[in-house]
Protein backbone atom coordinates (compact mmCIF):
# COMPACT_ATOMS: atom_id res chain seq x y z
CA UNK A 1 0.00 0.00 0.00
CA UNK A 2 3.17 2.64 1.00
CA UNK A 3 6.76 2.31 1.02
CA UNK A 4 8.43 1.88 3.34
CA UNK A 5 6.94 1.21 6.26
CA UNK A 6 5.07 4.01 7.69
CA UNK A 7 6.08 2.67 11.60
CA UNK A 8 5.50 6.07 13.26
CA UNK A 9 1.89 6.29 11.77
CA UNK A 10 -0.61 3.70 13.80
CA UNK A 11 -3.81 5.15 12.30
CA UNK A 12 -2.70 4.75 8.21
CA UNK A 13 -4.77 2.70 6.18
CA UNK A 14 -1.68 0.65 6.22
CA UNK A 15 -1.48 -0.37 9.65
CA UNK A 16 -5.28 -0.56 9.58
CA UNK A 17 -5.30 -3.00 6.99
CA UNK A 18 -2.41 -5.00 8.48
CA UNK A 19 -4.09 -4.97 12.14
CA UNK A 20 -7.74 -5.93 10.50
CA UNK A 21 -6.36 -8.82 8.62
CA UNK A 22 -3.86 -10.08 11.27
CA UNK A 23 -7.00 -9.93 13.47
CA UNK A 24 -9.27 -11.61 10.65
CA UNK A 25 -6.42 -14.24 10.76
CA UNK A 26 -6.56 -14.63 14.23
CA UNK A 27 -10.42 -15.09 14.90
CA UNK A 28 -10.59 -17.65 11.83
CA UNK A 29 -7.19 -19.39 13.75
CA UNK A 30 -9.49 -19.36 17.31
CA UNK A 31 -12.60 -20.90 15.75
CA UNK A 32 -11.03 -23.41 14.07
CA UNK A 33 -8.90 -24.18 17.07
CA UNK A 34 -12.36 -24.35 19.22
CA UNK A 35 -14.18 -26.72 16.47
CA UNK A 36 -10.47 -28.92 16.36
CA UNK A 37 -10.21 -29.31 20.03
CA UNK A 38 -14.47 -29.76 20.76
CA UNK A 39 -13.90 -32.61 18.24
CA UNK A 40 -11.03 -34.06 19.62
CA UNK A 41 -12.91 -34.09 22.95
CA UNK A 42 -15.96 -35.95 21.66
CA UNK A 43 -13.58 -38.40 20.67
CA UNK A 44 -11.76 -38.49 24.15
CA UNK A 45 -10.87 -41.99 25.76
CA UNK A 46 -11.29 -40.60 28.97
CA UNK A 47 -13.80 -38.09 31.25
CA UNK A 48 -10.57 -36.97 32.24
CA UNK A 49 -8.97 -35.88 28.57
CA UNK A 50 -12.64 -34.49 27.91
CA UNK A 51 -12.44 -32.24 30.71
CA UNK A 52 -9.06 -30.80 29.94
CA UNK A 53 -9.66 -30.55 26.22
CA UNK A 54 -12.99 -28.50 27.09
CA UNK A 55 -10.61 -26.24 29.58
CA UNK A 56 -8.32 -25.65 26.56
CA UNK A 57 -11.42 -24.77 24.22
CA UNK A 58 -12.97 -22.75 26.66
CA UNK A 59 -9.56 -20.62 27.17
CA UNK A 60 -8.95 -20.27 23.58
CA UNK A 61 -12.88 -18.80 23.12
CA UNK A 62 -11.94 -16.63 26.40
CA UNK A 63 -8.60 -15.24 25.28
CA UNK A 64 -7.99 -15.62 21.07
CA UNK A 65 -12.11 -15.70 19.82
CA UNK A 66 -13.68 -13.53 21.90
CA UNK A 67 -10.84 -10.35 21.88
CA UNK B 1 -14.33 -8.96 -27.13
CA UNK B 2 -12.68 -6.21 -24.64
CA UNK B 3 -15.40 -6.51 -21.87
CA UNK B 4 -15.49 -10.33 -21.26
CA UNK B 5 -11.83 -10.33 -21.64
CA UNK B 6 -11.55 -8.06 -18.62
CA UNK B 7 -13.96 -9.61 -16.85
CA UNK B 8 -12.12 -12.99 -17.12
CA UNK B 9 -9.32 -11.49 -16.08
CA UNK B 10 -10.83 -9.42 -13.09
CA UNK B 11 -12.42 -13.00 -12.01
CA UNK B 12 -9.22 -15.01 -12.39
CA UNK B 13 -7.71 -12.15 -9.68
CA UNK B 14 -10.45 -12.35 -7.53
CA UNK B 15 -10.20 -16.04 -7.58
CA UNK B 16 -6.46 -16.20 -7.06
CA UNK B 17 -6.80 -13.60 -4.24
CA UNK B 18 -9.89 -15.75 -2.69
CA UNK B 19 -8.14 -19.00 -2.23
CA UNK B 20 -4.94 -17.12 -1.35
CA UNK B 21 -6.12 -15.38 1.76
CA UNK B 22 -8.60 -18.98 2.49
CA UNK B 23 -4.69 -20.82 2.46
CA UNK B 24 -3.47 -18.13 4.60
CA UNK B 25 -6.29 -18.08 6.97
CA UNK B 26 -5.87 -21.91 7.69
CA UNK B 27 -1.53 -21.52 7.58
CA UNK B 28 -2.85 -19.16 10.74
CA UNK B 29 -5.02 -21.37 11.94
CA UNK B 30 -3.11 -24.17 11.80
CA UNK B 31 -0.30 -22.46 13.84
CA UNK B 32 -3.01 -21.31 16.57
CA UNK B 33 -3.87 -24.75 16.67
CA UNK B 34 -0.73 -26.01 17.46
CA UNK B 35 -0.13 -23.37 19.60
CA UNK B 36 -2.78 -24.16 21.76
CA UNK B 37 -1.72 -27.69 22.18
CA UNK B 38 1.76 -26.85 22.76
CA UNK B 39 0.66 -24.14 25.57
CA UNK B 40 -2.11 -26.56 26.82
CA UNK B 41 0.27 -29.04 27.54
CA UNK B 42 2.89 -27.11 29.59
CA UNK B 43 2.50 -27.26 33.55
CA UNK B 44 0.55 -30.98 32.79
CA UNK B 45 1.94 -34.00 34.81
CA UNK B 46 -0.40 -36.46 34.27
CA UNK B 47 1.18 -38.42 30.29
CA UNK B 48 -2.85 -39.15 29.35
CA UNK B 49 -3.68 -35.48 29.71
CA UNK B 50 -0.66 -34.27 27.82
CA UNK B 51 -0.59 -37.17 25.35
CA UNK B 52 -4.52 -35.66 24.68
CA UNK B 53 -3.14 -32.31 23.97
CA UNK B 54 -0.52 -32.67 22.06
CA UNK B 55 -2.34 -34.91 19.95
CA UNK B 56 -4.09 -31.91 18.63
CA UNK B 57 -1.09 -30.60 17.50
CA UNK B 58 -1.52 -33.46 14.73
CA UNK B 59 -4.46 -31.21 12.99
CA UNK B 60 -2.34 -28.15 13.29
CA UNK B 61 0.35 -29.27 11.59
CA UNK B 62 -2.05 -31.01 8.61
CA UNK B 63 -3.70 -27.44 8.63
CA UNK B 64 -0.15 -25.54 7.94
CA UNK B 65 0.50 -28.01 5.22
CA UNK B 66 -2.85 -27.31 3.11
CA UNK B 67 -2.53 -23.76 4.20
CA UNK B 68 0.64 -22.92 3.65
CA UNK B 69 1.07 -24.61 0.31
CA UNK B 70 -2.31 -23.09 -0.98
CA UNK B 71 -1.16 -19.49 0.17
CA UNK B 72 2.09 -19.87 -1.86
CA UNK B 73 0.41 -21.86 -4.95
CA UNK B 74 -2.07 -18.84 -5.24
CA UNK B 75 0.28 -16.69 -4.25
CA UNK B 76 2.76 -17.20 -7.16
CA UNK B 77 0.16 -17.47 -9.45
CA UNK B 78 -1.07 -13.62 -8.64
CA UNK B 79 2.54 -12.86 -9.01
CA UNK B 80 1.99 -14.45 -12.73
CA UNK B 81 -1.09 -12.57 -12.85
CA UNK B 82 -0.05 -9.23 -11.40
CA UNK B 83 2.96 -8.79 -13.83
CA UNK B 84 5.27 -8.50 -10.65
CA UNK B 85 8.86 -10.11 -11.00
CA UNK B 86 9.78 -13.02 -8.17
CA UNK B 87 12.76 -11.45 -8.09
CA UNK B 88 11.11 -8.30 -6.32
CA UNK B 89 12.89 -7.66 -3.15
CA UNK B 90 9.00 -8.34 -0.99
CA UNK B 91 7.87 -11.05 -3.00
CA UNK B 92 11.56 -12.19 -2.63
CA UNK B 93 11.66 -11.74 1.00
CA UNK B 94 7.82 -13.46 1.61
CA UNK B 95 9.09 -16.57 -0.09
CA UNK B 96 12.21 -16.73 2.37
CA UNK B 97 10.19 -16.25 5.29
CA UNK B 98 7.60 -19.01 3.90
CA UNK B 99 10.75 -21.49 3.85
CA UNK B 100 11.95 -20.36 7.39
CA UNK B 101 8.67 -20.50 8.99
CA UNK B 102 8.72 -24.37 7.81
CA UNK B 103 11.86 -25.10 8.77
CA UNK B 104 11.55 -23.27 12.18
CA UNK B 105 8.09 -24.45 13.07
CA UNK B 106 9.27 -28.05 12.12
CA UNK B 107 12.07 -27.68 13.70
CA UNK B 108 9.94 -26.43 17.45
CA UNK B 109 7.30 -29.43 16.76
CA UNK B 110 9.85 -32.02 16.26
CA UNK B 111 10.04 -32.36 20.63
CA UNK B 112 6.46 -31.87 20.76
CA UNK B 113 6.15 -35.22 18.56
CA UNK B 114 8.76 -36.62 21.22
CA UNK B 115 7.20 -35.40 24.13
CA UNK B 116 3.67 -36.80 22.67
CA UNK B 117 5.13 -39.98 21.75
CA UNK B 118 6.25 -40.56 25.11
CA UNK B 119 3.50 -39.26 27.22
CA UNK B 120 1.18 -41.92 25.07
CA UNK B 121 3.42 -44.98 26.38
CA UNK B 122 3.42 -43.47 29.66
CA UNK B 123 0.07 -43.42 29.71
CA UNK B 124 -0.16 -46.58 28.92
CA UNK B 125 2.39 -47.77 31.31
CA UNK B 126 0.56 -46.50 34.36
CA UNK B 127 -0.06 -42.85 33.92
CA UNK B 128 2.67 -41.73 36.15
CA UNK B 129 4.03 -37.97 36.14
CA UNK B 130 7.53 -38.25 34.66
CA UNK B 131 10.43 -35.54 34.92
CA UNK B 132 11.60 -36.42 31.22
CA UNK B 133 7.94 -36.48 30.20
CA UNK B 134 7.74 -32.51 31.76
CA UNK B 135 11.40 -31.37 30.42
CA UNK B 136 10.53 -31.89 26.72
CA UNK B 137 6.86 -30.16 27.16
CA UNK B 138 8.36 -27.22 28.59
CA UNK B 139 11.35 -27.70 26.32
CA UNK B 140 13.05 -23.95 25.69
CA UNK B 141 14.37 -23.88 22.52
CA UNK B 142 11.44 -25.54 20.60
CA UNK B 143 8.90 -23.21 22.27
CA UNK B 144 11.33 -20.18 20.53
CA UNK B 145 11.49 -21.59 17.52
CA UNK B 146 7.75 -22.14 17.36
CA UNK B 147 7.46 -18.66 18.17
CA UNK B 148 9.89 -17.24 15.43
CA UNK B 149 7.85 -19.18 13.09
CA UNK B 150 4.81 -17.19 14.14
CA UNK B 151 7.14 -13.76 13.72
CA UNK B 152 7.64 -15.17 10.29
CA UNK B 153 3.65 -15.59 9.56
CA UNK B 154 3.64 -12.03 11.33
CA UNK B 155 6.33 -10.54 8.67
CA UNK B 156 4.83 -12.05 5.91
CA UNK B 157 1.64 -10.48 6.53
CA UNK B 158 3.58 -6.76 6.54
CA UNK B 159 5.34 -7.87 3.61
CA UNK B 160 2.26 -8.11 2.11
CA UNK B 161 0.59 -4.91 3.20
CA UNK B 162 3.45 -2.63 3.02
CA UNK B 163 4.94 -4.48 -0.37
CA UNK B 164 8.35 -2.14 0.50
CA UNK B 165 10.16 -1.63 -2.31
CA UNK B 166 7.37 -2.01 -5.19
Amino acid sequence: VTAPFALTAPFTPAWLLFLHVAAAFLFFGGAVTVAVISFAAARARTVRETAVLARLANRVDLFVLWP
Amino acid sequence: MGRPAVFLAATLFQWLIFLHLTGAALFVAGAVVAGAAQLGALGRERPSEIAALLRLARYGVLLVAVGSLTALGFGLGLVADLHDSYGDGWIAASLGLWLASQGLGGAGGRTARHARERAERLAAAGDEPDAELSALVAHRPSLVLSSLSTAALVAILALMIWKPGS
